[in-house]
Parts: structure tokens; sequence; C-alpha cells
């Protein structure tokens, strides 16, 4: 999941995007109108941020509307947390184990 | 309307561990890869710069902003060809306070990216004036854009 936000967000122009749906959701023409890349190539940013979990999709009709999801930077969130718990464990552990280890060895 | 551009991760835990056995967790490549990815290279001095492969395809990157011996370790962090979160562009802090038996050792991750992007790039000056005029309590009217998407 992580790899698909960071890939997503590597790109300026969905950066973009991410800032323009901010504050309301738009279509994904609405979008297009504002570069000058074509159609296809926004509606491909525009797949590759829903697929990240940073863009959410609203179907209405034939229209697609296009809006930020929160949750998904929430998720980047979380994975930098979980991260962090989990490596702080670990270190907890190795550097226990050197102090034994140091312990030990003074007493002998 | 106030803007917050970034978030903060703050983490505590006490280690049975001298602060001196635990700082070389932090500047020792061989000790630092027990507990964090798999792979690690590292320049252990200010300004110096580090690469941790987490995890096979996420690598974390930046440089050591503040070695402070037994106490304090400050490092920029960031992700190899992510630009939102680039090599360096937010900062973790380790703090080792000595406690009977062990270390408290705190962690703080400061300005990681939150779902309010700043936006530097060019073509988006006309949220600017928009973003002002509510800083400054005015309002700006709907928004020709958003009139535009929903009709």
């Amino acid at each position: 999941m992580i790899e698909k936000v960071l890939h997503a967000l590597a790109e300026p122009r969905r950066r973009d995007i991410l800032y323009l749906v901010r504050d309301g959701e738009l279509t994904s023409s609405a979008i297009a109108s504002h570069f000058e890349i074509s159609a296809p190539a926004v509606s491909q940013h525009l797949k590759v941020l829903e697929q990240s979990g940073l863009v959410v999709v609203r179907r209405d009709g034939t229209k697609r509307y296009y809006g930020i999801r929160r949750d998904g930077f929430a998720e980047l969130k979380q994975y930098i947390d979980r991260f962090w718990d989990d490596s702080l464990l670990r270190l907890k552990e190795a550097a226990e184990e050197e102090e034994r280890k140091k312990n030990d060895t003074n007493k002998q | 309307m106030t803007q917050t551009n970034s978030d903060t991760i703050v983490k505590e835990i006490f280690i049975e561990a001298r602060p001196e056995t635990l700082f070389s967790f932090f500047t020792d490549a061989d000790k630092m890869v027990r507990w964090m990815g798999r792979q690690i290279l590292l320049e252990p001095k200010i300004g110096g710069k580090y690469r941790i492969d987490v995890n096979g395809s996420d690598i974390a990157m930046g440089e050591y902003v503040e070695i402070v011996p037994y106490e304090k370790i400050v490092m920029s962090w960031g992700w190899e060809k992510s630009k939102i979160v680039p090599p360096g562009s937010s900062k973790v802090e380790f703090r080792l306070i000595p406690k009977e038996n062990g270390t408290n050792l705190v962690l703080t991750h400061y300005d990681l990216p939150s779902s309010e992007i700043p936006s530097h790039q060019q073509g988006w000056s006309h949220y600017m004036p928009r973003i002002k005029d509510f800083a400054e309590g005015r309002d700006p009217g709907v928004d020709p854009w958003t009139e535009l998407a929903m009709h």
C-alpha cells in the first residue's frame, strides 16, 4: 500500500491534482481543463491516485467526481506509526541483549 | 482558516540498557540493522548521510542533523523517489533520558505530510489569493471552478 502512496505522490502533476480537489470534488474534465497535458494523461494520473487511496471517485450518472480521501493520508501516517512501533520494539530487544552481554563480560 | 501542513508522531519506550549502550544503535550500521531495515549505509557525523533499505522496496534517506553523544540524535528523514516526502523532508529526533536500570527513549517524527498539501507548483495561483482571503477573514465567494464542476 505504502509503495502506491509514495509512487502516487512522486509525480508533481498528481500533487497538483490533489491540491485542486482538496476543497471539493471535481469532474475529470474540470480537472483536465487546468492542465496542458492530454485528457487521457490526466485520466491516467487520476487512476494512479485512486489506486493509491489518496483520491476517491463518486459516480453520478455518466459523470465521475474526484475528491480527496483523507483516510489515505491517515494510512500513510499509520504506516509510519507502525514502522516506528515495530522498530522500537526491535531496538529494545537488541539493546537489552547488548547490555546483558556487557554485564556478563564485566562479571567474568 | 488555519492551515496545518504537517503532522507529528511521538513515541516513548523504556529500554533496560544504559544510554552509552543504546547510543551506538544509532551510529553503528551493524547495530542499527538489528532494529531498522535490511541494509544500511551511514556516515555518523553531522551532515553525514544515511540510507536505510526498510523492506526491500522502501528506501529511507536523510542526514544526521544533530549528534549529542549518549543524549540525542536528530536525523532528517524521507523516502527515495518520493517528492512529497523526499529524502530529508521530515525530521526524526531520538532523545535518550537516563533512568534507573535503563533509558527512556523518546522518538519524535516531525513534519510529516498531511492532507493539507502545500503546493508550490505553477498554475495554482488561482487558489493562493482565495486562501489568503480565508486566512484574513474575507469571504472569497463561490469558487467559479467548483461551480463549474457542480453543473
